[in-house]
């Protein structure tokens, strides 16, 4: 005889309970924590690199990769307490490993904890890690298609970052299309542009985040 | 290939209800805007189960549209994200469905 058994769970319920421990451990420690996302190349480790000369050890990075340890390295050269996390093959971080990590990490000194997520525009869109909020970061090289052709991640961004804003007079980069398709998707989003070669735009970005810490 | 690990815990969670009997069917409510592609889905989580000892399940996936509560105050289901609302042309709104993939179901038997 066949029984049938209602469940009605998500099936992302196991990473989102771990995701609201995450959650707390932020809370409890007073750390505002932020999941960067983005292509690979758009710019999150020299966005990084820039918070970490200025923030120094009020700064710490969780940042994913399928391997190597490059990115980690350079944050941690740059002042900032770094960690790496290598999946060897996963294609997005999960508030698993966010947990196991922290265990690991003198935060003592630390306000701001930016997690660095694989680059990837679709995967780590919709594991919530226990962040404050999402970034999505888009560089100005990869073109302005990118937010209406990845909706998942520019729908759950608080804040989209266009970089390498000095590259616009070279590649073609409509900034007003980036804008106005991020405004569909999500019309609380908040829209900067930067240029961690130049310096432009970062002032604003420290700004919103500075208003955010205290 | 992130359908793997939500696969992954998909079988957790059916396997945690079936109480050692022998499952036979899983219905999965998958969102729209869950961001999941219900073959690769089917697939991962055939081969997990089969791997756990129950072969020959039936996966079935239903598809659940994105519905939106827009600031205008009417509801509306759309295929799309990027779909305005289609009684203001507004972009300002609430997803109210299609945001997950649901497990929402299991039919064991007996052995």
């Amino acid at each position: 005889m066949t029984e049938k058994i209602s469940i009605q769970t998500s099936a992302s319920s196991k990473n989102d309970q771990i995701a609201a421990e995450n959650r707390d451990f932020f809370k409890k420690n007073g750390l505002l924590a932020l999941n960067l996302i983005s292509s690979a190349g758009s710019g999150k480790t020299s966005l990084l690199e820039a918070m970490a000369k200025k923030y120094g050890k009020s700064l710490a990075v969780i940042t994913g990769d399928i391997q190597m340890t490059y990115d980690a390295d350079r944050i941690t050269q740059a002042g900032s307490l770094a960690v790496q996390i290598e999946t060897h093959g996963t294609c997005h971080l999960t508030a698993a490993m966010i947990q196991d990590k922290l265990k690991e990490m003198d935060l003592k000194d630390v306000k701001l904890l930016v997690i660095e997520n694989i680059g990837n525009l679709v995967c780590p869109s919709t594991y919530d890690l226990g962040e404050k909020f999402k970034i999505a970061l888009v560089s100005t090289a990869e073109g302005d298609e990118k937010p209406i052709k990845y909706p998942a991640l520019f729908l759950r961004a608080s804040v989209v970052m266009v970089t390498k804003i000095d590259l616009m007079p070279y590649v073609n980069f409509n900034l007003e299309r980036v804008k106005s398709d991020c405004l569909k998707l999500n019309p609380n989003a908040r829209l900067m542009t930067t240029s961690c070669k130049t310096g432009e735009g970062l002032d604003e970005w420290y700004g919103y985040l500075e208003g955010l810490m205290a | 290939m992130h359908e793997y690990g939500i696969a992954s815990n998909i079988a957790d969670l059916v396997l945690e209800n079936c109480h050692g009997k022998r499952l036979e069917k899983v219905n999965l409510d998958v969102g729209a805007l869950s961001g999941i592609f219900d073959e690769s889905l089917k697939m991962y989580l055939g081969i997990i189960l089969e791997d756990k000892g129950h072969k020959n399940v039936e996966l079935v996936t239903r598809f659940v549209p994105a519905a939106f509560q827009c600031v205008c105050g009417k509801e509306y289901t759309a295929e799309k994200m990027t779909d305005a609302c289609p009684f203001c042309q507004g972009y300002d709104r609430k997803i109210t469905a299609g945001k997950d993939c649901v497990v929402e179901s299991i039919e064991v038997g007996d052995d």
